[in-house]
């Protein structure tokens, strides 16, 4: 759903003009939807260091992720 | 609410991602080490409880869960996605959370259930002259500029209207304030 696959072009230096609509319409149509498998993959946990799967998280309880960012 | 449902076995995560509006007092990640750092300063800025966790520099996790800034997601234990909200907003949240521990009731009490799908709009709040305000306090006037620019190529110049007057209005609230006095 989603072309960005370098560092430099997903961490963009400008706001992009283009970004709210189709990335709504793609988070709604195109990312998984309730009732499919999660995505999984490695985190880091910023204050430990500690490096965990998602899917060792949720294993333990149902999972709540709030994504965000400073600004 | 994370505490609240401690106790139920709901946890509660913080995913930091990449700057959304990034400006001339916060810029774009360019180092892993850096994001981790902003990460740090995020969870201090905001006094986050929560744990607070990064994917990668390209973002995987994020750009695998949609890309957008400010999402909330609800996986239960079995792996399964139970809720998704392209904006975060306590109070669906919260029913979303509700509605996961209900249904642990009713399999105690050895109830049948079954699953169904929902789709659903509802609004939240938008706090427009904060958010602006925000983008003038942390990022600095660039992020303010580019987002009004987006708001006129994407939204039109209504939209765009509307944001340079809040814009306008978070720094008059800010230059009527003497420094010292607040």
């Amino acid at each position: 759903m989603d072309e960005v696959t370098t560092a430099d072009a997903y961490n963009y230096r400008t706001f992009p003009l283009d970004l709210d609509m189709p990335y709504f319409a793609a988070f709604r149509d195109g990312a998984p939807k309730p009732g499919q498998p999660a995505p999984d993959g490695e985190l880091t946990n910023a204050m430990t260091g500690e490096r965990v799967k998602l899917s060792d998280l949720w294993r333990k309880g149902h999972l709540v992720i709030e994504f965000g960012s400073i600004t | 609410m994370a505490k609240e449902f401690a106790g139920d076995g709901v946890q509660f995560i913080f995913l930091y991602t990449r700057e959304a509006h990034p400006g001339d007092n916060k810029l774009h990640h360019s180092s892993m080490e850096q994001k981790l750092q902003h990460a740090r300063d995020f969870v201090e800025m905001w006094d986050i409880e929560r744990p607070m966790y990064v994917d990668d520099l390209d973002g995987p996790i994020h750009r695998a869960f949609g890309t957008l800034p400010n999402m909330t997601w609800i996986i239960n234990s079995a792996g399964q996605i139970v809720y998704k909200a392209d904006w975060t907003d306590h109070r669906t949240v919260r029913m979303a959370v509700e509605q996961l521990i209900a249904e642990r009731d009713l399999r105690r009490a050895r109830t049948r259930i079954t699953p169904y799908y929902v789709e659903w709009q509802p609004n939240r709040e938008n706090p427009v002259v904060e958010f602006v305000g925000g983008l003038y306090d942390v990022p600095g006037e660039r992020a303010v500029d580019e987002f009004v620019a987006a708001q006129r190529e994407t939204n039109g110049e209504n939209a765009a209207t509307m944001v340079r007057r809040a814009a306008d209005e978070a720094l008059r609230s800010r230059q009527a304030t003497p420094a010292g006095d607040d």
